[in-house]
C-alpha cells in the first residue's frame, strides 16, 4: 500500500516519464456514510449584497419593520397625506391598549404628528381634574390595539402642530369627563 | 426634574398649599427627582389654621415653615414610561408623607397622579380621583 506522500512521488514519477499526469483513486473507509438528511437555513441575502444603493437599504428595512409591526396596514393609512381618514392635529382621538386593565384607553386632543417612519408618534393632550397632562404614544407599538378619533373639529386650528394650544381659549378639556356626561 | 429651591404643589389636605423642595432623597449622583420619588420639603404656603377643613386633625396639620417629607406625583418634565410612551404634567405635584412610617399626612388627594407612585405608595394611588 502507498502513503499519501509515496503517492504523489510516484504520481510525480509516472507523469514525468509519461508526459500525463496519473492519479490514484483513494476513498477514505472509516467515515461512516449517513443516510441522515441535514437541511441547512438559507436566507435571503442581505440589501447590499444585491448591489442596492444605500438608500434601498433603508427601504428595506422599514419595509422589514412595517411587516413586522403592521402586517395590516391600518397604522400606515393613519399617517397617509393620500388617505382622507388619516390623523391631523386637531381631531380627537382615543388610544386603546390591548391590556386594558393595566392600561386603560387614553382621550386626548391631537396636539402632534411626528411623522418618522416606524418611529412615527402622537403627542396627546387633556385635562384630568383641572390639571393638562401630555401624552406621546409610538403608533408602531404593538402593545396599542387600535387607534380612534372620537370626533373632528368643526373646524381646525391652524398650523401642524398645536403647541401654542396650551394656556389659551382653545385649550383641550376634560374629554374623559366630557365623553361620560354627554356620550361624546 | 425636581431639585433644590423647585417649588411643588402640595395636593392633599394637610394644610400646605406650596412647598420648596431642599432635598432629594438617595439619588445622587443624578440628584433630580422623578415621579414617584421621595424629597424632602419646606412648606412655603399654607392655608390658615381657622379655617374648617375636613377630615384632617389639628395635630396632623402642617405650618410655614415646616420640614417635611414628600413624594412627587406629577412633573413637568417628560418621563418615559417602560412601553416606550412619554408622558408629562402642567405642573408639578407632591404629597406629603411622614417622615417614620411613609404614611400619607393628609386624608383626601385632589388632582390626578402618576401610576409611577403606586410602586411604592399605594395608598396615594387608592386615595387619588383618577391615576393616569
Amino acid at each position: 500500500m502507498f502513503s499519501r506522500t509515496s503517492t504523489s512521488v510516484l504520481r510525480t514519477s509516472i507523469s514525468s516519464c509519461l508526459g500525463k499526469p496519473f492519479c490514484v483513486a483513494q476513498r477514505a473507509n472509516y467515515i461512516v456514510p449517513s443516510k441522515k438528511r441535514r437541511t441547512i437555513p438559507v436566507y435571503e441575502p442581505l440589501a447590499t449584497a444585491h448591489g442596492e444603493k444605500s438608500g434601498q437599504l433603508m427601504d428595506t428595512v422599514r419595509g422589514d419593520l412595517y411587516q413586522k409591526f403592521d402586517p395590516s396596514g391600518w397604522r400606515r393609512e393613519l399617517l397617509n397625506h393620500t388617505n382622507k381618514e388619516c390623523l391631523r392635529a386637531g381631531d380627537i382621538v382615543r388610544v386603546i391598549f390591548k391590556d386594558s386593565l393595566k392600561n386603560p384607553s387614553y382621550v386626548g386632543y391631537l396636539m402632534a404628528i411626528d411623522r418618522n417612519g416606524p418611529d412615527s408618534t402622537i403627542l396627546l393632550r387633556s385635562k384630568v381634574s383641572q390639571v393638562g397632562v401630555e401624552r406621546r404614544f409610538s403608533i408602531y407599538n404593538p402593545f396599542i390595539e387600535r387607534i380612534d378619533r372620537v370626533r373632528k373639529p368643526y373646524k381646525y386650528n391652524q398650523r401642524n402642530r398645536h403647541y401654542y394650544i396650551k394656556g389659551s381659549k382653545r385649550d383641550a378639556s376634560d374629554y374623559e369627563s366630557l365623553s361620560k356626561r354627554t356620550g361624546l | 426634574m425636581i431639585y433644590l429651591k423647585s417649588m411643588l404643589n402640595v395636593i392633599d389636605n394637610s394644610g400646605a398649599q406650596l412647598a420648596e423642595c431642599i432635598k432629594v432623597l438617595r439619588k445622587s449622583p443624578k440628584n433630580h427627582a422623578q415621579l414617584g420619588d421621595k424629597i424632602v420639603v419646606v412648606v412655603q404656603k399654607a392655608r390658615p389654621l381657622t379655617s374648617v377643613i375636613t377630615g384632617a386633625t389639628n395635630a396632623n396639620r402642617v405650618k410655614k415653615g415646616d420640614i417635611v417629607h414628600a413624594v412627587v406625583v406629577r412633573q413637568k418634565q417628560n418621563f418615559r414610561r417602560p412601553d416606550g410612551s412619554w408622558i408629562k404634567f402642567d405642573d408639578n405635584a407632591c404629597v406629603l408623607i411622614n417622615k417614620n412610617n411613609q404614611d400619607v399626612i393628609g386624608t383626601r388627594i385632589s388632582g390626578a397622579v402618576a401610576k409611577e407612585v403606586k410602586k411604592e405608595f399605594s395608598k396615594i394611588a387608592t386615595l387619588a380621583p383618577k391615576v393616569i
